[in-house]
């Protein structure tokens, strides 16, 4: 199984998410979806008589933002929103309660490209049912349990050594991005021909 | 020199104390022979506590010095572990450092390499990224980087004034001139004017080079048959 740890504000899992699917139906492995949340804060701007760091910070997230462009243009999605500030929780419960009814992939699916196109209020808890219903999953979450789930699955994630979005994990080992799927194609091929031992 | 301009079609910032640099020299030199072109090499010198902080650690592998986040120790954990399972496929060895080094003085050989010829550079590229990620090259030490550059076959006839004088200027302008190019890391490729960090680019690179025909691919660490 391919572990795939995500957070709907971040537009790098956004990307992730089409890939991954078509690769784990590639290699005919199960993904699992799992919600990590990572801050997301807005880039810097630039500032009078900026450090080196500033700058450093200042033009990495200009260049970052690029790319996410550049490679949303090639997936045909949009990214229309600034996600900063926006609490993922109650998406990200959802997430465990659609990976229970064997939807997580799809659910996923669709708030990422409504809530990326403007379209979904992540925070809204009407909203968030609205999509499971459309999957005939229902959704009344008490907020308690809701946490209590998510700190579980951020701790089992962490003692894995997950720290960033979008983080595969296969067969234990961790892979940031979705660019390594040709070493996670190599490395379960390779298990796959060796003999039972 | 202008950032994004070269009489070559691809330009390539790779900072000697990358291991991600490393890892992408190879992969370059495969896309020359792909494509029959001559990358344009340039030096980078990052700025490494700027972003992630900065360690020391002694010979038994234990923090003696540090001045990072828990943040940054994890992405500098991982980065080492990523680069280390790459290296393996390619049998290729690489030591995690123990400090956080200046290449200023490599670079400086590197440019004094570039001006000389190619083969002088690719040699001096490829002693010295080997023999500083087995940790048997100082690159703060001006006169090993003379020494890898006798290595390489190049001249080094007036290297310690070239150093001093015109080689520091030239480094100094171009690393200036990089913030405001986009260009911050390594490595950088800059192709048809477009600006792309990371290895994971190549297959845009390749699909640029070959014509842009059909869908640009997504970004991959493809792991190619490297020829000797």
């Amino acid at each position: 199984m391919i572990l795939l740890a995500l957070d709907f504000t971040s537009a790098s899992s956004y990307l992730a998410l089409g890939p991954s699917v078509a690769f784990s139906e590639e290699i005919e492995v199960d993904l699992l979806l799992q919600p990590f949340r990572v801050l997301q804060l807005p880039p810097p701007t630039k500032i009078r008589n900026e450090s080196v760091a500033e700058r450093h910070q200042r033009i990495r997230a200009e260049y970052r933002s690029a790319d996410l462009e550049r490679y949303a243009e090639v997936q045909g999605i949009r990214l229309e929103i600034a996600p900063y500030g926006i609490d993922p929780t109650l998406a990200h419960g959802a997430l465990l309660v659609a990976n229970e009814h064997g939807v997580g992939i799809e659910f996923a699916r669709r708030v990422f490209t409504s809530f990326w196109e403007g379209r979904l209020d992540i925070e809204s808890s009407t909203e968030i049912r609205k999509v499971l219903e459309g999957l005939d999953v229902e959704f009344n979450p008490s907020m308690d349990l809701l946490h209590a789930q998510l700190d579980e699955v951020r701790s089992t994630l962490e003692e894995q050594e997950i720290y960033s979005v979008p983080t595969f994990l296969v067969e234990g080992e961790r892979f940031i991005g979705r660019q390594h799927f040709p070493m996670i194609r190599s490395m379960l091929s390779v298990e796959r021909r060796s003999p039972p031992t | 020199m202008n950032p994004l301009q070269s009489d070559s079609r691809l330009i390539l910032y790779l900072d000697v104390k990358s291991p991600y640099a490393y890892l992408a020299k190879d992969e370059a030199k495969e896309l020359e022979r792909m494509f029959d072109i001559n990358i344009d090499w340039r030096p980078l010198t990052l700025n490494i506590p700027s972003f992630l902080g900065s360690a020391r650690v002694n010979e038994h592998r234990e923090v003696v010095e540090e001045n990072r986040t828990p943040r940054q120790w994890q992405a500098v954990r991982y980065a080492y572990y990523d680069v280390k399972r790459y290296a393996r496929l390619r049998e290729t060895l690489v030591y995690g450092p123990r400090k956080v080094w200046d290449t200023t003085n490599a670079h400086l050989g590197w440019l004094y390499a570039r001006q000389q010829s190619r083969n002088c550079l690719m040699n001096y590229l490829d002693d010295v990224y080997e023999r500083f990620w087995k940790r048997d090259f100082d690159p703060e030490d001006l006169s090993q980087v003379e020494s890898a550059l006798q290595n390489a076959g190049c001249e080094t006839g007036d290297f310690s004034e070239y150093a001093a004088t015109e080689g520091r200027d030239r480094l100094e302008a171009l690393q200036g001139a990089l913030p405001e190019a986009g260009i911050f890391g390594v490595p950088t490729f800059v192709v048809d004017g477009e600006v792309l960090f990371g290895r994971e680019h190549l297959p845009r690179i390749n699909w640029i080079l070959s014509g842009r025909n059909g869908k640009s691919p997504d970004v991959a660490y493809e792991l190619l048959e490297l020829t000797a």
